[in-house]
């Protein structure tokens, strides 16, 4: 019996008028990974995470999510959760309506309003608008509510703009429970140590995946100048080619 | 994910204050013609139903709040870019279209009752002061109807041009300018054509007569307007089909 990965990313490519945003991008993630993706501003993280997500098309290839086109899951609310903006919220909604809204959505009992409240430590501010919280605290209302139904998958955009040193530590611990079991997440970020901490994999990327293999070992700054060798190297051979 | 929808569309002040000012620009604009109307010692039957059906006819006033609330619960969610989330729940953002259009079936029609409702109670209210009394007979209830179902599908009409404008700032500037100043220009200007524009539907429906007098037969105007409908929402699923949700 074939085993289907969990994500599939095959010959993806994006164009926005003459600016290529992705090009003949080819992922393949299995259960349980936790991918960390790197690539300096303009490098097509986003567009990449956004046509995972389904709310991006692909001008060229397809994505996959358990087989499946991202945007037309049987199950979604299950199978996929993101998060790709703190901003991406409805405003005028309380808290507490919001997880309302995620719970009705996904079929979800009732009880897991309250339940999640206490879970991702939202009782404070439950019964405030969303629009008058920080960018930390819609980012833990964000993931609270895709992490209401546990998704199979998990995508994050720089979730850790915004966040306090306390929110940073509570969301790894999130990313590394999901992990240990065996659930599958992506993350981008610009921060390569925080992503150290929980990738199990690491996909470096500038409109092409650039490099995707083991988390680099080493000295924070020695994966750093890594990081930089290996971006400015391709950037170095586009000027040559260009 | 319909219950969904319709929890979220009902929270907020967007619903309650769009009804609350629709009601209270139709009771402002019976008030204002009741009070034009001049005192009568022994009102026929033909002056009852005449009075009543211009006071009943500003009820479609409701119209403009309903599209304006059709059109801002999508272009909200493109502007604070949770329209992803929703449609990835939906399971496309074309299922999406289709259930919001669903559970705003409720507050179209509370638009449409509040319309109607609030110069029916002017009208009743205000009439005998003037020495004539509702009476809904002749063509009364088929304007009552109408402005229901004006208020309704403008809602609609609204929903539909914003899956297509997405911005919210855009959209109701635009529909608010279409509605008052463009399209009844048109209408009069080229009546012929105008007739079959929304705004002309809707003076079928209503079986206004005030600018125009080659107005559609009501029935026909339902087919007009709705087909409208039909072909705007062919325009929004391919849009939707084609296009990036942010």
């Amino acid at each position: 019996m074939t085993v289907l990965p969990t994500i599939e990313l095959r010959s993806v490519g994006k164009r926005y008028g003459a600016t290529t945003a992705l090009e003949t991008v080819e992922l393949s993630i299995e259960p349980g990974e936790c991918v960390g993706l790197l690539g300096p501003n303009g490098a097509g993280k986003s567009t990449l995470l956004g046509v995972l997500c389904g709310i991006i098309r692909p001008s060229d290839g397809e994505a996959r999510v358990y087989g499946q086109t991202p945007g037309v899951l049987t199950e979604p609310g299950a199978t996929l959760g993101f998060a790709l903006d703190p901003a991406g919220l409805h405003g005028e909604l309380r808290v507490r309506e919001h997880l309302r809204t995620e719970v009705l959505a996904q079929g979800l009992p009732a009880g897991s309003v309250a339940e999640a409240i206490l879970k991702f430590g939202l009782d404070a501010y439950a019964d405030r608008k969303i629009r008058t919280l920080s960018t930390g605290q819609r980012q833990r209302v964000a993931l609270a509510g895709v992490l209401i139904g546990d998704p199979a998958v998990l995508v994050l955009d720089e979730p850790t703009n915004g966040l306090d040193i306390e929110a940073v530590q509570w969301l790894r611990q999130i990313i590394l429970g999901r992990t240990a079991q065996g659930l599958t997440t992506i993350v981008s970020s610009h921060n390569i140590a925080e992503l150290r901490r929980v990738a199990t994999r690491m996909v470096v990327m500038r409109t092409q995946v650039l490099y995707d293999g083991p988390v680099p070992v080493g000295s924070d700054d020695e994966v750093e100048q890594w990081y930089t060798l290996f971006v400015g190297v391709s950037r170095r051979r586009d000027e040559v080619v260009l | 994910m319909i219950r969904a929808e319709i929890y979220r569309i009902q929270r907020g002040w967007t619903f309650w204050s769009l009804l609350g000012v629709a009601i209270f620009l139709n009771v402002l604009a019976a008030y204002g013609t009741q009070s034009q109307m001049g005192h009568v010692e022994f009102a026929t039957t033909a002056l009852n139903r005449s009075a009543t059906q211009q006071l009943i006819g500003l009820g479609f006033g409701a119209s403009l709040c309903s599209m304006i609330f059709g059109a801002v619960i999508i272009t909200r969610d493109f502007g604070n870019l949770s329209i992803g989330r929703d449609a990835l729940l939906a399971r496309g953002p074309v299922r999406l279209l289709g259930m919001r259009a669903l559970a705003s079936g409720a507050p179209m029609l509370s638009f449409g009752l509040a319309g109607a409702g609030s110069v029916l109670v002017v009208a009743a209210l205000a009439l005998p002061r003037t020495g004539a009394s509702l009476d809904l007979g002749g063509h009364g209830w088929t304007i009552l109807v109408g402005v229901v179902g004006s208020v309704v599908l403008a809602g609609y009409f609204g929903q539909l041009v914003a899956w297509q404008s997405r911005r919210s700032l855009w959209t109701v500037a635009g529909l608010v300018a279409w509605t008052l100043l463009i399209e009844p220009r048109l209408i009069t200007l080229v009546s012929s054509v105008g007739r079959f524009l929304p705004g002309g539907a809707t003076q079928g429906m209503l079986m206004d007569t005030s600018s125009i007098t080659n107005i559609l037969t009501p029935a026909s105007a339902y087919i007009v307007y709705i087909g409208w409908l039909a072909l705007l929402s062919v325009f929004a699923v391919h849009r939707l089909r084609s296009t990036d949700l942010r």
